[in-house]
């Protein structure tokens, strides 16, 4: 199976590199098919309001936090496998370590409960897309998926990859059972998801001036964070990179001529 | 700025015990400082919505750079907009800002921010905090970016989680222009009609 799950990545890996251009500076997203984006984006947002939204809400007045807190420690062990896996591609071995601990601290109880935290091994999710990342691959451009939402080409390269290294797609031989099964754990993930959030992510909305925009940028931000593993951004860049787009701050009461120069770009 | 990020920040705001204030001008300390007087005001039930949003607009006066923060987020169409513009935009923002944060306060449920650590960055100093949820195990990571200019120290960001609110305005704000034909204006409208939004919302 991990021959079947490699070579398929592999295909896909090279379709990201081909396909990814970099950014256009000054830390914005590189989005060339932005229209179509905001489509999906727009209809995404109607199933979030007509459907996600009132079920996370009933989810998460009826069901008690402690139960909802089993469903999140079940569904992150579920992903166990991938978490292992991918940490080995990116031959982060601390990372390998942390997961497999994880999963054995967590096995038990099948996952129910998160003994590992409480252990000092707090989650730490690894997809093929942060793999890629690690690999060298650039974000390509930013899509948003029907249903699944924001993403960019690695990372869409990345959820194919992991579905196909997931081993729970070689247990057992009923295909359809098994498809369900799959379904029915991105339906509970994001319904969980949501609920947990449910007030940061309808305060997102109320607030923004362009939602698209907004979250396509926190998108951005947050794979980094979780491809650097929460590491400061000096640590694995160059030092100058860090600072980012701050190079060109100027504070209130620095030399007038400067901030008129530095600040133009 | 990001409100999910928002809400962390008032929890933070709200979160440090008072009487951490020192005068040494250690960044991590001058976070601190910021975070008691933050947090005491949300915990101030005697005081009216309006009185206290007009006091965390003091302190986020006091304690972050706003104009430059405003001409920051503008990024290269600062210079585009007119006088007028500009101060029409950084009341807008500035008034957004303090608007959008204080509609959170009541989401205060004790959170405490832990400083960890402090290291430089080029002209910046970053500070690592992270939110404790006395209701829940999981922590959140800040870190704020703090700059000393003359002197005068000022906080210039925070990240939440990898997500900087900075960055992540500026995005925003770029964009919002770059579809109004790069007009500024639009942006002021924008920010003017989403406030008149929120209030009669009750927000």
């Amino acid at each position: 199976m991990r021959r079947v799950a490699i070579g398929t990545s592999l295909a896909l890996f090279m379709l990201a590199g081909c396909a990814s251009q970099g950014e256009q500076g000054d830390g914005a997203v590189y989005d060339p098919i932005e229209p179509a984006n905001r489509l999906v984006f727009a209809m995404n947002d109607a199933v979030d309001t007509m459907v996600l939204q009132p079920t996370a809400y009933v989810y998460k007045e009826v069901i008690p936090a402690p139960i909802r807190e089993v469903v999140r420690n079940f569904l992150d062990w579920l992903s166990s496998p991938l978490y292992i896996a991918n940490s080995a591609l990116q031959g982060d071995l601390e990372g390998l370590e942390h997961n497999a601990s994880r999963f054995v601290a967590n096995s038990p109880m099948f996952g129910l409960v998160d003994n590992a935290t409480g252990l000092g091994l707090e989650r730490r999710p690894e997809d093929f897309g942060q793999t890629l990342a690690v690999w060298g691959a650039d974000d390509g451009p930013y899509l948003v998926l029907p249903l699944i939402g924001p993403s960019n080409l690695r990372d869409t390269t990345g959820l194919v990859a992991d579905y196909f290294m997931d081993p729970i797609n070689y247990i057992g031989g009923d295909e359809d059972a098994r498809f369900r099964y799959q379904i029915a754990r991105k339906v509970v993930g994001a319904v969980d998801f949501r609920a947990q959030n449910f007030a940061h992510i309808n305060d997102l909305k109320a607030t923004s001036v362009d939602y698209y925009a907004r979250v396509r940028t926190i998108y951005k931000q947050r794979r980094e964070a979780l491809i650097r593993n929460n590491t400061p951004a000096s640590a694995s860049a160059s030092g100058a990179e860090s600072s980012g787009e701050f190079e060109e701050f100027q504070p209130t009461n620095a030399p007038i001529e400067q901030s008129g120069k530095r600040s133009s770009d | 700025m990001g409100s999910i990020f928002r809400a962390f920040i008032l929890v933070l705001l709200i979160a440090m015990p008072a009487g951490q204030a020192r005068s040494a001008p250690e960044p991590g300390a001058f976070v601190e400082e910021f975070a008691g007087k933050a947090i005491s005001l949300v915990s101030d039930k005697s005081l009216a919505a309006e009185e206290r949003r007009q006091a965390f607009g003091d302190l986020v006066e006091t304690y972050f750079d706003m104009p430059a923060i405003g001409r920051f987020l503008l990024g290269r169409y600062w210079r585009v907009a007119s006088d007028a513009e500009q101060a029409a935009y950084l009341k807008a923002f500035t008034d957004n800002i303090v608007y959008t944060y204080a509609r959170r306060f009541d989401d205060y449920r004790g959170q405490k921010l832990v400083v960890d650590s402090s290291r430089e960055d080029g002209r910046f100093n970053v500070v690592s905090s992270r939110i404790v949820d006395p209701n829940s195990n999981q922590d959140y990571r800040l870190e704020w970016r703090v700059i000393d200019s003359n002197g005068a120290m000022k906080i210039v960001d925070i990240v939440i989680e990898g997500v900087s609110m900075s960055v992540t305005q500026r995005q925003e704000y770029a964009s919002v222009i770059q579809s109004n034909g790069g007009k500024v204006q639009a942006l002021i409208d924008a920010l003017t009609r989403q406030m008149a939004g929120l209030k009669s919302s009750g927000g």
